[in-house]
């Protein structure tokens, strides 16, 4: 039953989605219910997986009660074929799985509702919606991949099916963004081609193991090419997490419609990618092998590069929808910094950012939407007096927007905590400097949003921006959930302990 | 969870209290108009409300003060609190410092009534004060950095609504700068705080004095330098937020913008929290660093000449004001740094901080409530505007002159007593400074020429508001002319400028409007302390100051507690201190008048802005350095190598694949064909001219005599043999030829195979 529910929770959305394609005439009232009904269904298997697998007790607990510790759980793996003895598509639960797994389903209904509102005049939401269903399938296969090879099988049906998203619009300017998104996003996957073939070589297995699998010969005989290797595989999984210098993917793909940025480009894909990092290295090469050589260093410099571009950008750029988008590509890279560290601390930190970012970002970018879309407003200098007319809307905008500042006791807060204290754990001089990015980053963050809160509550002069009388609040499928965007951050600012309690046992392992 | 729980409440009651008033009133931000029907807040009702609040949060505190040696217990600690835990005290220093608090924000609320008449947001100017009061409250009470940290953010920020409040462009301005020093300043000092908690492993005030000596007087280096850093990182966001040099620039622009209740409270207050912070650092973990000291009185030096000679050159009432607040925080920090310098004999130096803290609250509160009366009136600031303002008004000038006497240290009012306390630190550590002796010389002069500065530029402003004459043509001629520089830096604004300024102009040469007895009581209440405290100086040192030195773990002994009960304070050499001071400050009084004033055509006197406009720290390197600098780089850089790189890599590589690719697919088989081609003629060549030489000369030798001269074949041989005597080949092109090599190349290939088999 179990092996069966995992395998259903990554093929049905895909069927179930591929069914759209043969109903083109279907109601929008009926394809909504069918597509949410899914979704909770999915939502369902996950919530059943993570309850049944011996790591979700703990995370339903918030703290393990003694026994043993269920070391077992990555071992048991769900073979689906096998191309060769060492070649099997397979799925295997962990608790890194179950984390990006409720992740992504949890906020996936809420983008559905969100899109049923925002796609509402769309004349290709038949497929739109399909596709959407289909990503939630290949993310789910992401997250349950029992090894490298089967990773990179999803990850390359990832890019497939959310390509159609980007170019959903079909103007010339999508067109070639999605293009652009195809070089990058199947360039980036070669890349790891590469690194997986090496290391099939140099090791038995690919399976996921803690600690890593390559043969302690091959770290002996042949450090530099395990290195440039790593280097090498790093750089490809990273394309999708958007760390320079392919990053500017995520700006050209901002034109894609909004739940596809809020949940694909701030949350499912990008994340796909800081979580293919993390299990390379702490799954594949091992931390310990890494740690202190010069990949890390190079790295590090790259994330904190990232960091402060990213939000140095966001402060120029008056496009909100942009401005947030430069801001995804430096909070990505504080994901990634933090599994660079290549220490358990660093990668709890890094798992905190993971969640506590998706919640937050998604919220933020659902806000926009919900002023692009209510009342047409796109730039950040047409938003005057804007947080009267749309209370909720902008309470929530401020709400995340604090939270991603890291002002205290919300949840990027925490997660920004984490990161400094791993940074101090390290004490290595690369991690004080990408310490220092995070912080003047941090004040480059106060900048670009709160400039944009400040315009909302307190314009300049009294001056109200064009229309202010027609400023409509949005609907109530979209604030929904924008709310709980916003209520999110806030509980899990408030109530962190059982989030870190279970991201110790998955780092404990380390 | 245990401990006195109404500290708990103390510090929530105001936020419960603001939700409360928004219940009570309506629920709504917009102000009611019953003329034009709109329903909503009444601002009388607000005002009440707030009052109330504010006026059971100080019933709160009595009872927490009664309440904690009644359950033996100063502390309350919530462990669970989002994990990090929340820890109050209610000590001395802590319950004095709630107190004024309490006063100065029920003082500044119970003008407000009369200064807001006409302005709108009044709801949320209320329920933010109510936001920072509860905030500053936590500040002041909290027991653990951590908590100390978060009510300090809540407090930057909920403050931000002070400052913002008019919205106009320069306030929105100074509200961005505002934000942006609290943002940063609570983001590295979040960072020294993890770091100190690294260190030390605890961030209990009351338990890290131990840990930090353990660490400082350890042999780990390492240890030792991180704790430096922590101390450095968290003495810039305590200084941030107390307008400590080089970051004291928010205070100069920040103050005259805000509303003046609000300035008294930003102040008196908020700064008094970053002040705080400097004395946990001074008082726990640097206890015993005579470097950190040094830092602070250099740091002390600096922040007091800088905001004295600011304010001796501002011609804004509220400016000078603020630049005041600058400088006699600087005094403040002289005396927190003599802290670590003396240990064991910093009795004087620390109760006159601490006293010094109590005083200038009381100064602010009183001259910016009276800076309020003035904008209330003419809604201007500008000295030039509100000159003479005060005359006519006994009462005032009064209050006014007791706040500019009190903060100039003239004997008999609290002033006096702080900084001579102060005073005396210094000179007692110039007998023991050895080395540094001739530096805290030049110390001891700078401060009693900051306070002579003091007295001067507060007498300037008391001159102008009671003494010079007012011209209201003049300064409308001056007003005019600004105006019209205003337009042309600000062309959009410029219109809506205009008409305010007109209809205020008007509205201040008409009719003024007239301060109610609750306004002056507030004013008074302040200004009454201040003429205790200094009158009673001895009961005020003796009681209050040793009552204050309770603070963690610190408290002052028997011999320090002897020491504050002996002073002299009016003792000649103490008055011989002040007697300079305030000689210097008549000096720099005459030279103000002499050179920073000048005299129009019909006799009266006007105040010259003669401070370049350029020379201002923000402007200069802050603002390009943040805005401009930082970012340029990091866009530029990550252009080039999210943009360009990409690009000129992709590009680079479909070029070079390109070549290759062709070099491969078409260059590369040609010339391997030709190549092969030419050598196989070459090899055939060869192989039929030896063939066919070979079977001429057989045919010419060995076959000679079985060669029939008439043979039909032979006949038919004969042209392909002439032919063979003109080119020497015969059969390279038959069938048989083609069979033959091939039976050779497979001679050749199983000869091989049977090398290898046998080899």
């Amino acid at each position: 039953m179990f092996e069966m529910m995992v395998s259903f929770s990554v093929f049905f959305p895909i069927l179930a989605g591929a069914v759209l394609f043969m109903f083109p005439e279907i109601k929008a009232k009926t394809r909504n219910i069918y597509t949410f009904v899914i979704s909770l269904i999915n939502l369902a298997a996950v919530l059943y997986i993570a309850a049944n697998c011996s790591w979700g007790n703990m995370f339903i607990d918030g703290a393990y009660l003694g026994g043993p510790f269920p070391n077992d759980a990555y071992t048991a793996k769900i073979k689906l074929m096998s191309f060769t003895d060492t070649l099997t598509l397979q799925f295997g639960v962990d608790g890194l799985g179950i984390l990006f797994s409720l992740l992504v389903s949890i906020l996936w209904p809420f983008s559905l509702l969100y899109a049923f509102e925002y796609m509402e005049h769309d004349k290709r939401q038949n497929t739109f919606f399909a596709f959407f269903m289909m990503t939630l399938g290949s993310v789910l296969g992401i997250a349950y991949s029992g090894d490298l090879f089967s990773m990179y099988v999803f990850y390359e049906v990832l890019s497939l099916v959310t390509f159609p998203l980007v170019m959903h619009e079909q103007t010339q300017e999508a067109q070639k963004a999605g293009r652009q998104y195809l070089v990058y996003m199947l360039g980036g996957a070669a890349f790891a081609f590469v690194g997986m073939i090496v290391v099939m070589n140099y090791s038995s297995t690919l399976d996921f193991v803690p600690g890593g699998v390559i043969n302690s010969t091959a770290w002996i005989n042949n450090p530099g090419l395990m290195l440039t290797i790593f280097f090498i595989t790093f750089m490809g999984f990273s394309v999708k997490a958007a760390m320079m210098p392919f990053g500017r993917w995520l700006i050209k793909a901002s034109v894609a419609p909004m739940p596809v940025t809020g949940l694909l480009h701030a949350v499912a894909v990008v994340k796909a990618g800081a979580f293919a990092t993390i299990r390379l290295i702490y799954y594949t090469y091992g931390c310990d092998n890494l740690r202190g050589k010069w990949p890390q260093y190079v790295l590090i410099g790259l994330t904190a590069a990232t960091i402060l571009y990213g939000s140095g950008m966001a402060i120029k750029e008056l496009h909100l929808k942009r401005r947030l988008a430069y801001s995804t590509i430096s909070n990505l890279s504080y994901v990634l910094f933090g599994a660079l560290l290549m220490s358990p601390e660093g990668m709890e930190a890094s798992l905190t950012h993971l969640v506590m970012h998706a919640v937050t970002k998604i919220g933020l970018f659902f806000c926009v939407g919900a002023m692009m879309h209510t009342n047409n407003k796109v730039w950040q200098y047409e938003i005057d007096g804007i947080g009267y007319k749309m209370k909720y809307t902008f309470a929530a905008f401020t709400i995340c927007g604090l939270s991603l500042i890291g002002v205290p006791q919300l949840g990027c807060f925490i997660s920004k905590l984490r990161l400094l204290t791993a940074v101090i754990d390290d004490s290595g001089i690369f991690a004080y400097i990408g310490g220092g990015a995070i912080l003047l980053s941090a004040l480059f963050t106060a900048i670009y949003l709160l400039t944009t809160v400040i315009k909302g509550y307190f314009p300049t002069d009294g001056h109200k921006c064009d229309g202010y009388d027609q400023l409509k609040e949005a609907g109530w499928k979209m604030l929904v959930p924008i709310g709980f965007a916003a209520v999110m951050t806030t509980v899990l600012g408030l109530c962190w302990k059982p989030l870190m309690s279970f991201l110790g046992k998955i780092t404990s392992l380390m | 969870m245990r401990g006195n729980t109404l500290l708990l409440i103390l510090v929530m009651w105001p936020v419960a209290g603001s939700f409360l008033m928004w219940l009570m009133c309506g629920r709504s931000f917009r102000r009611a108009d019953p003329e034009k029907d709109v329903k909503g807040y009444s601002p009388v009702k607000l005002w009440l409300m707030t009052l109330g609040v504010t006026g059971f949060e100080g019933m709160l505190l009595i009872a927490a003060w009664l309440y904690g040696p009644v359950i033996k217990m100063d502390t309350y600690t919530i462990g669970r609190f989002a994990g990090f835990g929340l820890k109050f005290a209610f000590d001395g220093f802590r319950i004095v410092y709630a107190f004024i608090t309490t006063l100065m924000w029920f003082c500044s609320t119970l003008v407000a009534r009369d200064y807001f008449t006409d302005g709108e947001n009044l709801m949320r100017y209320h329920i933010f004060s109510m936001w920072t009061f509860a905030a500053t409250i936590g500040v002041f009470l909290s027991n653990d950095l951590y908590t100390t940290f978060i009510f300090f953010e809540i407090m930057s920020l909920a403050s931000y609504a002070f400052v913002a409040h008019t919205e106009k462009a320069d306030a929105m301005k100074a509200a961005g700068t505002y934000l942006a020093v609290a943002v940063i300043g609570g983001l590295v000092m979040l960072m020294g705080i993890m770091l100190l908690s690294n260190v030390c492993g605890t961030l209990n005030l009351r338990e890290i004095k131990e840990a930090a000596s353990a660490v400082l007087g350890g042999n780990d280096t390492s240890a030792k330098n991180k704790l430096w850093a922590a101390g450095i990182m968290i003495l810039f966001g305590f200084g941030a937020k107390a307008g400590c040099f080089p970051l004291h620039i928010w205070l100069p622009k920040a103050h005259p913008v805000a509303p003046a209740p609000a300035s008294a409270l930003l102040s008196g207050v908020l700064t008094k929290s970053g002040v705080f912070g400097v004395i946990v650092l001074c008082l726990e973990i640097f206890h015993d660093v005579d470097a950190f000291g040094l830092l602070i009185c250099i740091l002390g030096m600096f922040t007091m000449l800088t905001g004295a000679i600011l304010a001796v050159f501002s011609v804004d009432l509220k400016r000078t004001l603020a630049c005041s607040s600058v400088s006699q925080i600087g005094f403040i920090l002289i005396g927190c740094g003599l802290v670590p310098l003396l240990k064991e004999e910093c009795t004087l130096a620390l109760s006159g901080a601490m006293l010094y803290m109590v005083n200038h609250s009381l100064f602010k509160l009183t001259l910016f409530l009276c800076a309020a009366v003035v904008y209330m009136n003419l809604h201007k600031l500008n000295l030039n505007d509100i000159k003479g303002f005060g005359i006519g008004k006994p009462y005032l000038k009064v209050l006014f002159l007791i706040g500019a006497l009190g903060i100039s240290g003239v004997p008999l009012l609290s002033g006096y007593v702080a900084k001579t306390l102060i005073h005396e630190g210094i000179v007692e550590y110039i007998h023991v400074a050895g080395g540094l002796a001739g530096f805290f010389k030049v110390l001891e002069w700078l401060y009693l020429i900051s306070g002579g500065m003091t007295f001067a530029y507060m007498t300037k402003l008391f001159y102008c508001l009671f003494v010079d004459k007012p011209s209201e043509s003049e300064s409308k001629i001056q007003h005019n002319k600004e105006n019209k520089l205003h337009d042309s830096t600000h062309g959009t604004h410029a219109d809506v400028h205009h008409d305010e300024n007109d209809a205020h102009g008007s509205n201040s040469g008409n009719h003024q409007i007239g301060i109610g007895m609750v306004s002056y009581s507030a004013i008074t209440a302040p200004a009454v302390l201040i003429v205790a405290f200094g009158l009673g100086a001895k009961l005020y040192i003796s009681k209050l100051a040793v009552f204050m030195g309770n603070f963690n773990t610190f408290s002052y002994n028997f011999e320090q507690h002897e020491i504050l009960n002996e002073i002299k304070i009016f003792s000649l050499e103490n008055l011989k201190g002040s007697m300079i001071s305030i000689s210097i400050g008549i000096v720099f009084f005459l030279l103000i008048r002499k050179f920073l004033c000048g005299k129009n055509a019909n006799g009266t006197i006007y105040y010259k802005n003669l401070w370049p406009a350029k020379l201002d720290l923000e402007e200069l390197i802050y603002r390009p350095l943040l805005l401009g600098f930082f970012p340029f780089l990091f866009r530029t850089v990550g252009a080039f190598i999210c943009n360009t790189l990409p690009k000129a890599l992709f590009r680079g590589t479909m070029f070079a694949l390109k070549k290759i690719g062709h070099f491969i697919s078409n260059v590369l088989p040609k010339a391997l064909f030709g190549a092969v081609m030419s050598i196989l003629k070459k090899l055939t060549d060869l192989a039929s001219n030896i063939f066919d030489r070979t079977i001429a000369l057989l045919s010419n030798t060995v076959f000679r005599p079985f060669r029939h001269k008439d043979h039909p074949i032979v006949e038919s041989m004969k042209s392909k043999l002439a032919l063979t005597e003109k080119t020497g080949r015969i059969i390279t092109s038959t069938l048989s030829y083609g069979m033959m090599m091939i039976c050779v190349g497979l001679i050749i290939t199983l000869l091989y195979l049977l090398y290898l088999l046998f080899s």
